[in-house]
């Protein structure tokens, strides 16, 4: 017996028991698990950091718009257009507001792509190679990374060729209360829109900071620049990240199908009528403001500022803030 | 012995609720599931419902007692025959369940001889044969004759109660009464209005120019 004892007591100064083994892996495990949590929320702030500074460069940029121009961007055509440098800003240009600002983001080589050239098939092309950038200023980092994703298989665009994936935008400017966020894809051609006869759809309902062909004016803004949206998060369901696919596949979502330079289009016009949403698996709503972030989505003013605002932010309150002239005072439920 | 037991069962005791813990803190917001529709089953109950003459087809003159078909016709008719088979249903069903979409934005407009109709209450029914899946949704026109359909938010996760205002995809029949004012019974209960609800289309706002 005491010679057994002894062996035992020898082989367990040389080793770790199996217990011993697990009891350790047990702590390493519990120490993980509690600063887990903290480092990924140590990341995300970070990319949220990131995010309000994109928006930042954005209205920024917007401003300046305004500033050499005299009114903010317009909204564009229709989502079959996209930008042509030769059509210059305001109403005669069929691209929306994210191509008008890019001169202002420093984004001038992307935005002149195609500058000058009379060769219609050549143009097309250029405009084309234009639309398959993605300049990263217009990518939530929470979101997905910064590359061109699938634009919809049956897209037929009027000035450019299809392209197969292309830029898109994170963000999306606000139209206002309308009850939709987009309506026209456009007319069949240029010389037909800008014929005598052609009518444009009516826009009255677009109360926000812009809509198709709309050059809308700082002092349009009546209830104060600091209370009126300008852009902001939009939402998106997660399965739709890495681009759309084709129509009723399971990462289709018309809130994400075209590319980043086209005109008037829900991908990057979203109104305030519809409350803000996390993006999550299932829903589709192409209409609605929201983001990647937990807890709160991110909105610039018209003055330039960016906010935090909680998804719980009252409703109507919402509503009033993407409208420019409602003459309400709409509370600061932001952070 | 005892002691090894112990330990493994305290061990094995601390490791399941952390692994619990640690998924419950990284799994984000709340998914929205799909309505659970049986493209079959759902396919052959529209069928033995609309089908007056028995011969395995929906006509136009048939669907014209389901009018949510009927008007997204071109959408089930992937052979162009002017008929609806089994199959092309079935297959338009399962595209709502293979799409992944729990649910989707809807509006609408409503006037009532040409202008905007204030205080309308709209009603989208589910088609008897998708009954057991979607929900009906509501909505009561705004100053513009405007509103944003919705089902109950009972159906909806928990982190969603303020979201007010998604529907179901699915083919509806559409019913429009308003408390003071008669609406013709062709859109209520003889409705002829239907609509499919369907986020692959893009058309999330609706506009019924209702008349006398």
């Amino acid at each position: 017996m005491r010679l057994s004892s002894g062996t035992r007591h020898k082989s367990s100064l040389l080793a770790f028991t199996l217990v011993e083994l697990l009891v350790v892996i047990a702590i390493i495990g519990v120490l993980v698990a509690l600063l887990l949590p903290a480092v990924q929320a140590a990341r995300e702030s970070a990319r949220r950091a990131q995010c309000v500074n994109k928006l930042k460069q954005l209205s920024l940029s917007v401003m300046i718009h305004e500033g050499t121009h005299g009114f903010l961007p317009s909204g564009g055509w229709g989502w079959n257009w996209v930008g042509d440098p030769d059509r210059g800003f305001g109403l005669s240009q069929p691209g929306g507001w994210t191509y008008a600002i890019l001169p202002y983001l420093e984004q001038e080589t992307i935005w002149s792509l195609g500058s000058g050239i009379t060769d219609r098939a050549a143009k097309r092309q250029a405009l084309s190679r234009m639309n398959e950038l993605q300049p990263s200023a217009f990518i939530c980092p929470t979101r997905r990374g910064s590359q061109p994703t699938g634009v919809k298989t049956h897209w037929s665009p009027r000035n450019c060729n299809f392209v197969e994936s292309s830029g898109k935008s994170d963000y999306a400017i606000c139209i206002g209360d309308a009850f939709d966020a987009d309506d026209f894809s456009g007319p069949n051609s240029a010389r037909v829109a800008e014929g005598p006869r052609f009518r444009w759809p009516d826009v009255e309902r677009y109360n926000g900071v812009c809509n198709m062909r709309s050059e809308i004016r700082l002092a349009q803004i009546l209830d104060g620049t600091s209370n009126t949206y300008l852009i902001g998060d939009k939402y998106l369901r997660p399965e739709s990240y890495d681009g759309v696919g084709s129509i009723g596949s399971p990462t289709y979502d018309t809130g994400d199908n075209e590319t980043l330079f086209t005109g008037f289009n829900r991908d990057f016009q979203r109104s305030s009528r519809y409350a803000p949403l996390q993006d999550r698996p299932g829903p589709v709503l192409p209409y609605s403001f929201g983001s990647a972030h937990p807890g709160s989505f991110n909105m610039s003013m018209c003055d330039g500022s960016v906010r935090g605002i909680g998804y719980d932010i009252d409703l109507e309150t919402h509503r009033l803030l993407g409208v420019r002239d409602d003459g309400a005072v709409a509370g600061d439920s932001g952070q | 012995m005892k002691k090894h037991q112990a330990i493994r069962r305290l061990t094995q005791g601390c490791v399941g609720p952390l692994l619990v813990f640690l998924i419950g803190c990284s799994g984000g917001p709340t998914a929205v599931e799909v309505p659970p529709i049986q493209p079959g089953e759902a396919a052959r109950g529209a069928l033995s419902k609309y089908d007056a003459n028995g011969d395995g087809q929906l006509s136009t003159e048939e669907l014209a007692a389901c009018p949510g078909i009927l008007n997204a016709m071109g959408r089930y008719d992937k052979d162009d025959d002017q008929q609806i088979s089994e199959q092309e249903l079935s297959q338009r069903f399962a595209m709502w369940v293979d799409g992944g979409v729990g649910v989707t934005t809807l509006a609408c407009q409503v006037t009532f001889n040409r202008k905007p109709l204030t205080g309308a209450q709209i009603q989208l029914i589910p088609e008897s044969y998708l009954a057991d899946a979607i929900e009906p949704a509501i909505g009561t026109t705004d100053s513009s004759g405007s509103t944003i359909l919705a089902i109950d938010t009972a159906h909806l996760p928990d982190d969603m109660q303020n979201l007010r205002g998604v529907v179901h995809q699915g083919v509806f029949r559409v019913e429009i009464t308003h408390p003071e004012i008669k609406i013709p019974e062709k859109y209520n209960s003889q409705t002829t209005l239907g609509m499919e609800v369907s986020a692959d289309t893009g058309k999330n706002m609706v506009r019924w120019e209702l008349t006398e």
